[in-house]
C-alpha cells in the first residue's frame, strides 16, 4: 500500500484495531500518510455474518476517504 | 544503505548502574532485565573481536528498519553481558538473519511466537564453550546466555521489535530472552549441520532457524530406530502448528528435529543415516486431514497445493506433509543423557540462513582468536562518535 501510495495512487490500509499501533509506528517510519481504515479485531477466522460485520465498519471510513480525494 | 559509514550518538550518564538502568527501563532500551552500561571502554573491549569497519552500516533490520552496524552491536552486546571473545558469533548471527530468505519482518511482527534460535557448529562452539549437552536449552553457560540475549536487545534495540508496535506476538515465548546452542557435534552418529551444508568439518558456522521453543518429545521403551521415529513423526503431526497450515503460497517452512544423543545413538544403530532420517520424517510426519477442523480444511488446505503426491486419494483420507520435500526438514542431535527429542516448529514462511565464520582474507576461522585486533592496531572508537 505505501509503495501505491508513493507512486501517486490513492491507498489505504485496512487494519484491526489490534494492530493500528504497529501500522502507524511503520507510516511514520516510511513517512507516508497512508490513511487507516479500521476495523474490530480479528479479520481471521470469522464467519460470514462477522466478516459482513467488519465490511460494515470498514466501508463508511472509504466512502469519507473517497469523498475527501 | 550497505557500506555507508554512520556517526553513532552517545549519552551522557552519571556513573551509577541503577541510574543507569532505571534511564535504559525509561527509554525501552532493555529487555526488561538489568544491562551491563556499555560505556566507551566496554564497547572498545568488545570491538577487538571485530576486524570489520566499526561505523559500516552491514544491514538494515526490520520492522524499524534500523542500521545495522558493529559498534551498535558491540554496544548490545555489552548489555547483555557477552564477553569480547563471543562477538564475532553475534555478528555471524545478526548477519544471517538480515538475509531476505530469513524473513526477518515476518518473524519479528507476527503473533506467532517464533524466536530466531541460533545453532554454533564446528570447532570454534567448543573453543568457547558454548553449550551442546546437558540443559543445552535451559540456564547456567554464560555463553549461550548472553550471546542469545545479545541477539534480543539487537531484535529490540536496531530492529524495533518492541511488544506491541514491532512485536505483535500472541504470547511471546521464554526464547525470546535467549536462544543459542551449539550442535553436539561430539556425541552425533552422523555428520553435523555445517557439513551436511557443505562446509569443511573445520569450518565454523551460525546459522539461524526462526522457530518455536522445544517441543518435549520423550520415549524412554522403543529399542529399535523404527519405533523411534514412530514416536517422533506422531508427536510432530499436529494441526496447529505452523509447518502444517502456514504459508500455502510459499510452501518453505523448514521443522527442526533435535535429538537427543540417546535417541541418535539408538536410530543410527538401526542403520539409519541422517538423510535416511529425513526420508522417513517426510512419509510418516503427516498430519491426517480429518484432524483438521472442516474451516482449515476448506480455507487452508483444500487448494494449498499440499497434496500433490495423494491426488488419487479422497481429501479426507490424505495426510499432509510438514515441507515440500524430505531435505527441509532439518536434523541435529542435542542435549544430554535422557530418552528425549524435541519437535521445533518453524514459523513456515521463513527459511534457515548459515553464515560461516571467516577471517579477512575470507578463509575459515580455526580459533576465536583469528578475529582478534592487538590493541595498537585499533581505531579509536571516538573517530566513529558524534
Amino acid at each position: 500500500m505505501m509503495q501505491i501510495q508513493r507512486m501517486g495512487t490513492r491507498a489505504a490500509l485496512i487494519c484491526s484495531d489490534a494492530f493500528v499501533p504497529m501500522a502507524k509506528v511503520q507510516c511514520k517510519l516510511f513517512h507516508i500518510d497512508l490513511p487507516l481504515i479500521v476495523v474490530k479485531h480479528p479479520v481471521g477466522g470469522l464467519s460470514l455474518e462477522e466478516v459482513g460485520e467488519r465490511a460494515g465498519q470498514a466501508l463508511p471510513q472509504l466512502l469519507r476517504l473517497l469523498e475527501s480525494v | 544503505m550497505k557500506g555507508a559509514q554512520t556517526k553513532h550518538a552517545t549519552i551522557q550518564a552519571e556513573e551509577d548502574f541503577e541510574k543507569i538502568n532505571r534511564l535504559w527501563q525509561e527509554k525501552s532500551w532493555d529487555d526488561g532485565l538489568p544491562v551491563v552500561p556499555p560505556t566507551k571502554a566496554a564497547v572498545s573491549r568488545m570491538l577487538e573481536f571485530c576486524p570489520s569497519s566499526w561505523g559500516d552500516t552491514i544491514a538494515t533490520m526490520p520492522p524499524r528498519w534500523g542500521e545495522v552496524t558493529p559498534i551498535r552491536v558491540a554496544s548490545n552486546a555489552v548489555m547483555a553481558g557477552c564477553r569480547p571473545e563471543y562477538f564475532p558469533i553475534v555478528m555471524a548471527a545478526v548477519r544471517a538473519m538480515c538475509a531476505d530468505e530469513f524473513n526477518l519482518f515476518g518473524i519479528q511482527t507476527t503473533t506467532h511466537q517464533c524466536a530466531p534460535l541460533v545453532i554454533v557448529n564446528g570447532p570454534i562452539g567448543r573453543e568457547l564453550r558454548i553449550n551442546s549437552g546437558l540443559n543445552a536449552f535451559g540456564p547456567g553457560q554464560q555463553a549461550n546466555a548472553t550471546i542469545g540475549r545479545a541477539i534480543r536487545l539487537v531484535l529490540l534495540n536496531i530492529g524495533g521489535g518492541i511488544p506491541g508496535t514491532g512485536d505483535m506476538a500472541t504470547f511471546g515465548s521464554p526464547a525470546k530472552y535467549a536462544f543459542c546452542v551449539a550442535e553436539n557435534e561430539v556425541e552425533s552418529p552422523w555428520e553435523p549441520l555445517h557439513v551436511e551444508l557443505g562446509f569443511p568439518t573445520s569450518a565454523s558456522t551460525v546459522t539461524v532457524v526462526g522457530c518455536e521453543g522445544p517441543h518435549n518429545i520423550s520415549d524412554h521403551e522403543s529399542l529399535t530406530a523404527d519405533g523411534i521415529l514412530r514416536t517422533i513423526a506422531n508427536s510432530m503431526a499436529i494441526p496447529g502448528c505452523n509447518n502444517a497450515t502456514a504459508g500455502n503460497i510459499n510452501f518453505v517452512g523448514q521443522p527442526l528435529v533435535v535429538l537427543g544423543p540417546e535417541h541418535a545413538a539408538l536410530i543410527s544403530k538401526g542403520g539409519y543415516s541422517k538423510s535416511e532420517v529425513k526420508a522417513k520424517l517426510h512419509r510418516e510426519a503427516r498430519v491426517p486431514v480429518r484432524n483438521f477442523s472442516d474451516e482449515s480444511i476448506e480455507r487452508r488446505l483444500r487448494n494449498s497445493g499440499r497434496f500433490e503426491d495423494q491426488a488419487s486419494l479422497p481429501l479426507v483420507e490424505r495426510r499432509v506433509p510438514l515441507a515440500k520435500s524430505s531435505s527441509d526438514f532439518m536434523v541435529i542431535v542435542l542435549g544430554g543423557a535422557g530418552k528425549h527429542s524435541a519437535f521445533m516448529p518453524t514459523f513456515g514462511a521463513t527459511q534457515s540462513v548459515t553464515e560461516p565464520l571467516k577471517r579477512e582474507d575470507g578463509s575459515f576461522a580455526t580459533s576465536i582468536n583469528d578475529f582478534h585486533v592487538p590493541v595498537d592496531k585499533l581505531p579509536a572508537l571516538d573517530d566513529f562518535l558524534e
